[in-house]
């Protein structure tokens, strides 16, 4: 099946199978590999993105139903050169080890701020909770996610 | 996973002309996507309803109209929901994680199957096998029914949304082949001793458009018991609400979840406790006798003081409200 | 120390395109130590200078969140004084030449400290020698900074990039001094982690994220049954799946390696080798342990610890005939199940075989051991296998198996294509090299002082060292098996302790801190009921009886012997930062807990409370000894990362074997600690002993447990002596 919908503001293409998910159209199709493999289950959030603003488990979602949509990556949340904040806080707070569930939390990140629930630590805490993080770097990522909110 | 054809649907009819025997909607797909995975659901048709909108809240002279394919997290943070159905919005901020309220749909939420590990396992179980017989009855009951649909299942209904919904007296607005139909949440639900399969009364091209809550009812709480913190299915949870003149009840909402297939609207309980002076014993003995009724296998015996310790939370006048 | 004052263990040339090259010699400054024999004197580690003033160094160690890349920059950088913004850290291919670059057991800084330092502070000598001729002035009238070599006199400066090329045909001095600690201008303060820009820009490329020309996809159906084999299978099926190109049957290959024995399914998606795997029929013979589950192993290890073990670990004075006449035994038995190291990234592995050599792109934490078993299972040399290291989402242990680059590698010389093994994490949960489980008895009587006289312990575990070698090492299965528990560093007169072998199928690996993780839970829950018993206080008790351990040193590491001083410092010091006998709030419990692992010492104090049956972490603090902190943002994460990895495995871990398979699947089932339920306060603390620094990947884990079940005791007088701790999160 043909699919054509926008990925980090670009128009983009795509002959998928329609049993595949929004994921496997991102990695092995468009070779964007930011968004992880984990559980496949909706368990881990080592997947998530943005579906028309909306944080997404790219592993549970057709990739046939994302036509017409708009998807944010990893990728394509820096403007250039200059870091997304939490791209930034996620640097400065040290908020990862292995790093690879970090384009997760930081996705999940950015919806927890536009969802204006980063007020306290608790709110943060129980937002990112569908992100796992086996390297346990929970602290840090509370802090990077609270800093950013307290500079808005 | 066999190739199904896919379909997005443009209106309500077109969706509705397109399904047949062999085919299934599509919403967020939180839910359909891991069944197709798994082997569980083999459509040969999938229709997507998302296009189609039907995600509006809306208030009316009668109460709140909240569209079908309304995402949970629009509903829990949407204030008129905040204001009249707190139970509501409680019930879905304990329900899954922020990603998958995100997503997920209401209707979905509805429909979703049954959590029961042996229905997602290999081990036999009459709803995903019809006839291989029910792994309960011999194995891990912790999160089986007090009260099973029939014998031959003992899952319970997963969703948390439903139980708020159940105590809010909501009713369901289903657009269909043969036009459309209100259900409440109880009928929802196949009735007692039913045959297995589906979670469901609907049949195919059954439509879920809306879900509307009545006004003046009880806006009621939310509580959840669940063996991690965060991200589980409930043990057990309640939703509901009283409303006490000089100490006195004269007003009293309570529905039960995670004890039965469907969310338990326990009209016993309250025809107990409207009229007499309120007191934590006397929920207790309400609900006590709400649930005297089941027979319950030797490991879910448990379930009946932690239902008697989550409605005393939702029916504690003094809680926070 | 003296053995890197040698001046052949650095090699200095120009660079291709300008600059200088370093290459540091890391097995030749090893060989001096007493450690270990004789290796090859091959090159290791590069350090580039480029003319842009930016400073290169490859790293030969695996980098899987532990941020080795960091410190080994660090100590470069530090006697270098080069501008840490300028400087890079970049990961080696696997090559023999580079030594050991098994990366495991906390050695990343141990081994490079003296080295990395010496070869920075041998070219920033050259580095000034360059420029105070370049100048005509006298080097000891030079300093450097910031990549920069000054002449106040002269009030000149030049930088290390312009320097690099001429420095170059320098000699290389001998005997260059290192600093003080009092002088380090980079190491000691907090880092933030090197090259990290392409993890949150999602473009760091992991084992998962590699793709090669040409690249088919591989998913492999393993035997579920742990020794089962493939008697039969049908690929029409499989075939028809349209993507799929071949199926493949995969022996089962070692006893190390275990590679299951399974049916690959190679396609041109990941999508369609699934759906092919799905597909397919196989007939599987269930082996000689499909009768094997948790309840026999608990039944056989129960009934092994109540009598004498096969094997005396180590015994002094006569604690079964103290035991045997005193009025009063204390007892308690302890159990452990299995654990997965549920890396975030699954394992997964890709692979090229072409003419007789093969390559890899491989996650993997001990890429020499990858590359002798690849050769052995292909039958190749060794020198036509080349590992080229990836990123990792996690190891813990898991990764030193190379279980998944021979898989990989099998399948591309059978189907004669590249192709990438992509494990599921079903896969990944029930074919991991697991935690062992175990069953401890502990049997102790007090003296009249209320200290212990006698002191038995039994432990009985499958062994790790079965899975991989057939003869018992000298000295027997044992002694590897009861690290924290024969040689716990308690003075008790009479004391032994014995092992008795558990048979299973399940293979069995190193986890984190490994056997200390159940030894140690038992040791230090037990010194904590032997201090209720007498009426003691628990910090008081253990500092009392804390010795040099009178067993053995740990054998390898004579240079870093067990200091009892140490032991007490760390315990001390997380009592008074926790405020250890003070007031608390009501309902709040202390408990504590120390140990000696992998050659560092921690102490750990839980502030928790119980109501309603459900717990809550108030505070956790940690002290911990690994000698001088280079990074202390990173010890921190790794000693916060490590409390919360214990606490996950202490309250919700436990991998249950049925049938001879393991019973969960996926995170639904092998839950882990999520972020919500972390401990919000982690309070970190350093003693820097001044010694070379030891690791502190692993020490942080094993005194979690005990810990915690010693706060709970407190809490509530319920000792819980069974792993996952039997008590629910509020
Ligand atoms: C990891 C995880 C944790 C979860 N935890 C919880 C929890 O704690 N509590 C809880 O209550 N839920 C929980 N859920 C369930 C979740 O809320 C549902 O999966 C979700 O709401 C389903 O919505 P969807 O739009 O994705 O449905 P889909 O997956 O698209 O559809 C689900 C079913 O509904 C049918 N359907 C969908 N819309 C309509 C319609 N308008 N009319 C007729 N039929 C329709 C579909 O055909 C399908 O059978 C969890 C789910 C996951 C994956
Ligand atoms: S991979 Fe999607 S949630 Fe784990
Ligand atoms: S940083 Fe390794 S899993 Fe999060």
């Amino acid at each position: 099946m043909e699919v054509r919908l926008t990925v980090n503001g670009r128009e983009r293409g795509a002959e998928i199978d329609p049993r595949a998910a929004l994921l496997d159209l991102l990695r092995d199709q468009f070779g964007l590999t930011g968004a992880k493999r984990g559980c496949e289950r909706g368990e881990c959030g080592a997947c998530t993105v943005l579906v028309d603003g909306r944080p997404t488990l790219s592993c549970l979602m057709l990739a046939v139903a994302s036509g017409g949509r708009s998807v944010t990556t990893i990728e394509g949340l820096a403007e250039g050169d200059r870091l997304h904040p939490l791209q930034q806080a996620f640097i400065d707070h040290d908020a990862l080890q292995c790093g690879f569930c970090t384009p997760g939390q930081i996705l999940a990140a950015v919806a927890c701020l536009a969802a204006g629930r980063a007020n306290t630590d608790d709110e943060v805490r129980e937002w990112m909770s569908g992100n796992l993080c086996r390297c346990a770097a929970y602290p840090q990522i509370v802090a990077a996610v609270r800093a950013v909110a307290a500079a808005r | 996973m066999k190739i199904f054809d896919y379909r997005a649907a443009n209106s309500v009819a077109e969706a509705i002309a397109a399904a047949g025997p062999g085919s299934a909607f599509l919403a967020a797909g939180t839910e359909v996507v891991p069944a197709l995975r798994d082997g569980l659901l083999h459509p040969d048709r999938l229709i997507d309803l998302l296009p189609l909108g039907l995600d509006g809240i809306e208030r009316r002279d009668d109460g709140l109209r909240l569209g079908g394919l309304a995402r949970l997290s629009d509903i829990a943070s949407h204030p008129e929901v905040l204001a009249s159905a707190p139970a509501l919005a409680s019930a879905i901020e304990q329900s899954g994680t922020a990603a998958i309220r995100s997503m997920g749909t209401l209707a979905g939420n509805l429909l979703q199957q049954v959590r029961c590990p042996y229905y997602r396992g290999a081990a036999p179980c009459n709803r995903r096998a019809p006839g291989s017989g029910c792994s309960v009855a011999r194995g891990d009951q912790r999160h089986a029914a007090l009260m099973p649909l029939s014998f031959h299942c003992a899952a319970v209904h997963p969703s948390d949304p439903a139980v708020a919904l159940a105590s809010l007296d909501a009713t369901i607005v289903v657009e269909g082949r043969a036009g459309r139909r209100t259900l409440s949440l109880d009928q929802l639900y196949p009735a007692a001793g039913a045959v297995l399969g589906v979670p469901s009364v609907l049949e195919s091209g059954d439509l879920i458009i809306a879900l509307d809550l009545p006004a003046g009812r009880l806006p009621g709480r939310y509580a959840k018991i669940r063996d991690r913190s965060s991200f589980d299915f409930a043990l057990v949870s309640a939703a509901g609400g009283l409303r006490l003149e000089g100490g006195v009840v004269v007003e009293a909402a309570l529905a039960l979840g995670g004890i039965a297939w469907k969310p338990w609207r326990c009209r016993r309980a309250e025809a107990m406790l409207v009229g007499r002076p309120w007191s934590a014993d006397l929920v207790r003995q309400a609900v006590a006798a709400e649930l005297s009724g089941a027979t319950p296998l030797e490991g879910t015996r448990f379930k009946v003081e932690l239902a008697i310790r989550a409605a005393a939370t939702v029916l504690d006048p003094g809680g926070p409200s | 120390m003296s053995a890197v004052n040698r001046r052949d263990f650095l090699k200095v040339t120009a660079a291709v395109g300008g600059g200088l090259l370093v290459t540091i010699n890391l097995a030749a400054c090893r060989d001096r130590g007493a450690a270990g024999g004789a290796k090859a004197a091959d090159p290791s580690v590069f350090v580039r200078i480029n003319p842009d003033n930016t400073i290169v160094v490859t790293i030969p160690k695996s980098e899987m969140g532990q941020g080795v890349r960091t410190s080994l920059a660090m100590l470069v950088a530090e006697e270098l004084d080069a501008d840490w913004n300028q400087v890079r850290a970049e990961l080696a291919y696997y090559d023999p030449k580079f030594g050991d670059m098994g990366t495991g057991g906390s050695s990343s800084v141990r081994q490079n400290w003296m080295p990395l330092r010496t070869a920075g502070a041998t070219l920033r000598a050259m580095l000034v020698a360059t420029a105070a001729r370049e100048w005509g002035v006298d080097p000891a009238e030079c300093t450097t900074d910031n990549s920069f070599v000054h002449h106040a006199k002269g009030d000149r400066k030049l930088h290390y990039g312009g320097l690099a090329a001429k420095a170059a045909s320098q000699p290389i001095p001998a005997g260059v001094k290192l600093k003080a600690k009092s002088e380090w201008k980079l190491m000691g303060k907090d880092r933030i982690g090197i090259d990290v820009g392409p993890i949150t820009h999602g473009t760091a490329q992991y084992g998962l994220d590699v793709k090669v020309p040409g690249m088919l996809y591989a998913s492999i159906e393993r035997t579920l049954v742990f020794g089962g084999t493939v008697t039969s299978f049908d690929k029409a099926a499989a075939l028809a799946v349209p993507g799929v190109k071949d199926v493949v049957e995969i022996k089962g290959v070692g006893i190390g390696v275990t590679v299951h024995p399974g049916v690959a399914v190679v396609a041109t998606n990941t999508w369609a080798a699934m759906q092919g795997r799905k597909a397919l029929t196989i007939q599987w013979d269930a082996g000689p342990h499909a009768a094997e589950s948790s309840e026999s192993y608990l039944a056989t290890m129960r009934a092994a610890v109540e009598k004498k073990g096969d094997e005396t670990v180590n015994t002094k004075g006569d604690p079964d005939g103290v035991l045997a006449k005193s009025a009063k035994v204390i007892s308690g038995v302890f159990e452990t199940p299995f654990l997965s190291h549920a890396t975030m990234e699954p394992m997964n592995c890709t692979a090229s075989f072409k003419d007789g050599q093969v390559e890899l792109w491989s996650p993997t934490q001990y890429p020499d051991m990858a590359t002798a078993e690849v050769a052995k299972a292909l039958g190749l040399k060794p020198e036509k296998v080349r590992v080229n290291l990836t990123m990792m989402g996690g190891g813990f242990g898991r990764r030193i198996n190379p279980d998944f680059s021979v898989e990989a590698a099998l399948v591309s010389k059978a189907i004669g294509q590249p192709v990438k093994v992509v494990w599921t994490r079903e896969d990944d949960l029930r074919h991991d090299f697991y935690r062992p489980c175990s069953v401890h008895r502990i049997d102790a009587s007090l003296g009249a002082d209320g200290m212990p006289e006698a002191w038995r312990h039994r432990v009985s575990t499958p062994s790790i060292d079965v899975s991989y070698q057939e003869k018992p090492p000298e000295g027997g299965w044992g002694p590897n098996e009861t690290d924290g528990s024969a040689n716990m560093s308690y003075r008790i007169p009479n004391r032994s302790c014995e092992y008795t072998l558990q048979a299973s199928g399940v293979p069995r690996g190193w986890w984190r801190a490994v056997s200390t993780t159940h030894g140690m839970f038992a040791v230090e829950s037990m010194i904590d009921d032997l201090a209720a018993a007498a009426g003691k206080d628990p910090v008081e008790y253990r500092l009392a009886m804390i010795d040099g351990v009178w067993w053995k040193q740990p054998p390898d590491f004579p240079e870093y012997p067990f200091r009892a001083d140490r032991l007490k410092g760390v315990l001390q010091l997380a009592a008074d930062k926790a405020g250890w006998g003070k007031p608390l709030p009501k309902g709040h419990a202390m408990g504590i807990s120390c140990g000696y692992d992998h050659l560092s010492y921690a102490a750990e104090v839980f502030e928790v409370s119980v109501v309603n049956d459900r717990l809550r972490i108030h505070r956790v603090v940690v002290a911990a000894d690994a000698g001088p902190v280079v990074n202390p943002n990173g010890a921190r994460a790794m000693l916060e990362g490590g409390i919360i990895m214990g606490l996950s495995a202490a309250l919700k871990e436990r991998v249950t074997i049925k049938g001879g398979g393991v019973a969960q699947k996926n995170f639904d089932s092998y839950s882990l600690l999520r972020i919500n339920a972390a401990p919000v306060v982690i309070e970190s603390h350093f003693v820097e002993t001044d010694t070379a620094p030891t690791g502190f990947g692993e020490p942080a884990v094993p005194p979690v447990a005990a810990g915690l079940a010693n706060a709970i005791f407190r809490a509530t007088g319920k000792r819980l002596r069974t792993l996952p701790l039997d008590i629910k999160l509020a």
